[in-house]
């Protein structure tokens, strides 16, 4: 744990946490292990509050500490999910990319072959229309 | 006459390349479209379900009227359909009919304190369920008041002057959604839709804390 994170208050570190996890999800990415973390951090948070309010401070104390402790490894962990979502962000554009001059190609492709042999079709019909009427004559 | 044979018409080759732009311009907006798909409505959604999770049994006999040490079950619901991450608390504040609830035109919440709340990260399209499982512990009685001084919420006791109604009669719970607002760095009750107008979402359900109850 560094020492900044040591001296922060655990709700300020859990929507620290929250705003990098949620720009993951913005750009597609998936982080759902990071998710549960903080979830268990913010319930530890909560506890906390409710243990301050009874005047256990004690206790309040050690759920925090705990609460940092998810919320610094959710921290140190989001560069990482944050990479991840943009390759595959990345990976995303370049297939939808290629896609398109490849799903063309193949159509148009395939359409010239069609006209091809309608066109070779209509030859052979007015070459076998030619031979009748050459015989007729 | 093979060459001849190979060689594309002019009409054809027209053929071609206008069917090879209509097959770009029809590939390039399916891509479109699957790449930044039409924005969703916005919302969240709150809502209290009874001890057997429907919208019934809300009252131990169904008799609104709650006396002292009478567990009430409910269960408490947050829908996220805002279309991403969203860092939720749902505040929890004990009124009587007089005080003023959230306002849903001016989308200010109740000026009532919290007195309990929860909080969570919901992941889009996520739905929350929490147990909500309460009971009044103590209260004073004068001769037109009465006041809850002692409750409990999911094992949790809370003291002091919570909340105080004409003859005990018409008590409120009221449930807040807020969630974080990146932008303001700070807990919001209202949210801002993609057509930019603000909305707000609470819910509440009343009881009576009458001194004598009626059974």
């Amino acid at each position: 744990m560094s020492a900044i994170a040591a001296q922060e208050d655990p709700q300020t570190l859990a929507y620290q946490a929250y705003t990098g996890l949620a720009n993951v999800y913005k750009e597609n990415g998936s982080a759902p292990d990071l998710v549960n973390k903080l979830n268990t951090a913010v319930e530890l948070i909560q506890q906390a509050k409710v243990a301050r309010t009874k005047g256990d401070l004690t206790l309040a104390t050690q759920l925090e500490e705990q609460a940092r402790t998810q919320l610094t490894e959710v921290i140190g962990q989001i560069p990482a999910a944050q990479r991840d979502a943009d390759l595959a962000a990345a990976n995303t554009m370049l297939t939808a990319t290629l896609l398109i001059p490849i799903s063309v190609s193949l159509s148009t492709l395939i359409f010239y072959a069609a006209l091809r042999t309608r066109r070779e079709y209509e030859r052979l019909k007015l070459y076998e229309m030619e031979i009748i009427e050459k015989n007729k004559a | 006459m093979r060459k001849t044979r190979l060689r594309i018409s002019k009409q054809d080759l027209h053929y071609v390349i206008v069917f090879a732009i209509i097959t770009t311009i029809v590939a390039s907006s399916l891509t479109y479209v699957t790449l930044y798909p039409r924005p969703q409505e916005q919302f969240f959604a709150s809502w209290v379900l009874g001890a057997q999770g429907t919208t019934a049994d809300y009252y131990p006999n169904n008799n609104p009227t709650i006396g002292l040490r009478k567990e009430v079950t409910w269960t408490l619901g947050v829908y996220n359909h805002m279309g991403s991450l969203q860092y939720v608390v749902l505040r929890v504040k004990l009124l009587n009919s007089t005080m003023t609830a959230p306002n849903d035109t001016t989308d200010q919440p109740s000026q009532a304190a919290t007195i309990f709340e929860f909080a969570r990260v919901l992941v889009s399209n996520e739905t929350w369920s929490i147990p909500f499982v309460w009971e009044i512990q103590n209260r004073t009685s004068t001769k037109n008041e009465v006041t809850i001084t002692g409750l409990s919420i999911n094992q949790t006791t809370l003291t002091g002057q919570l909340a105080t109604a004409n003859s005990g009669y018409d008590f409120r719970f009221i449930f807040e959604v807020w969630h974080y607002d990146a932008t303001t760095s700070d807990l919001s009750f209202a949210w801002t839709t993609s057509d930019g107008q603000l909305h707000v979402v609470w819910t509440q359900i009343w009881f009576n804390a009458t001194v004598t109850t009626i059974r």
